[in-house]
């Protein structure tokens, strides 16, 4: 009970850092969006490994019986995958604030990884949308149930 | 009775909130830059609009005045060069301005506005400053949007949570149509 608890408060602390990253300016700057974002990448490997589980198991069973939302649940959960993976590479070629030089990245492509940083971050929360939807239920009986 | 109505309120708030923050935001422009420069239409000059009104975008706003203002400013003057380069669509002129300030204005051209409404409202030296930069023609001459100056500011993050809310909503409501009809015929 205490672990359905705090995946409960770890996924709404994700949702709401996750939206004030969408903009560098909300949250004091842009040295906070390069650090947050880093660090946050940590919960979202946390986020995982809470449910591993289930990821271990939908995907033993995902070109066998496996109803419709849970595979699209899970194609949803691997696009986001990558997106948040994009968006954490574009980011640190991009960053001002913490020097990835050493990383090797062309600055000549900085409008590349710029742009990626940008429209990847969109594609991310519309499927993070989505990706809450899917789980709403899940969220509503946590709701219910603090009450 | 009072809770269908509320339901019903929200979702069209949630919905026309969300097209208002589909503009506010700029989503289609900024979707759109992933395909130009994977598909290399725009290349890494971006795509046209960014040039011009994107030019000198500021770090004004993000650090909210004071010592972080000075180099905003350079940026976006920088940012013009790049602008002009890209509208052109030639590659020098990306590289050009792309040096220093060509590629970092370009995200925020829309903000200028923003700035501008800052001033107008006079909320402090930040907004001010901000103002005055966004008020600059769009040639990438320090377009530096002062906006809010706060520490923390959740009016840029309410087009994003409207936005999320409404491809919850979306999901939800197509999910529940989707099991509806699945078990109204399994049941039959």
């Amino acid at each position: 009970m205490q672990l359905v608890k705090f995946k409960f408060y770890h996924n709404f602390f994700l949702i709401i850092i996750s939206l004030f990253l969408m903009d560098q300016r909300s949250l004091f700057g842009m040295w906070f969006h390069e650090w947050a974002g880093l660090i946050v990448c940590l919960f979202y490997i946390l986020h995982m490994l809470l449910n591993w589980g289930w990821i271990k198991e939908t995907t033993k069973r995902l070109f066998g019986k496996l109803n419709a939302k849970a595979k699209l649940n899970y194609i949803m959960d691997l696009l986001l995958l990558v997106g948040y993976t994009l968006i954490i590479i574009s980011g640190m070629a991009i960053g001002r604030t913490i020097d990835f030089s050493w990383m090797g990245f062309d600055p000549q492509h900085r409008m590349i990884y710029r742009s990626m940083h940008a429209s990847v971050s969109m594609l991310v929360i519309i499927i993070m949308g989505i990706h809450l939807g899917l789980h709403w239920d899940w969220v509503l009986a946590r709701f219910k149930r603090s009450k | 009775m009072i809770k269908r109505i509320l339901y019903w309120v929200m979702v069209v708030a949630i919905v026309a909130g969300a097209v208002y923050s589909y503009q506010q935001v700029g989503f289609g422009r900024k979707t759109a830059m992933l395909f130009q420069s994977a598909f290399g239409s725009g290349g890494p000059g971006g795509g046209p609009p960014p040039g011009g009104n994107r030019g000198g975008e500021g770090r004004g706003m993000r650090s909210g005045g004071g010592p972080g203002d000075a180099p905003a400013g350079e940026r976006g003057r920088e940012g013009g060069p790049s602008a002009q380069g890209s509208r052109e669509g030639s590659a020098p002129g990306v590289q050009e301005g792309g040096r220093a300030g060509g590629a970092p204005p370009g995200e925020r051209g829309p903000q200028g506005d923003s700035a501008m409404q800052g001033a107008r409202e006079g909320s402090g030296p930040n907004s001010q400053q901000g103002g005055e930069r966004g008020a600059a023609p769009p040639g990438g001459r320090g377009g530096g949007p002062g906006g809010p100056g706060g520490i923390i500011s959740l009016r840029n993050v309410i087009p994003y949570t409207i936005i999320l809310a409404f491809c919850t909503l979306i999901t939800v409501v197509i999910d529940r149509a989707v099991r509806r009809i699945f078990y109204s015929k399994t049941a039959a």
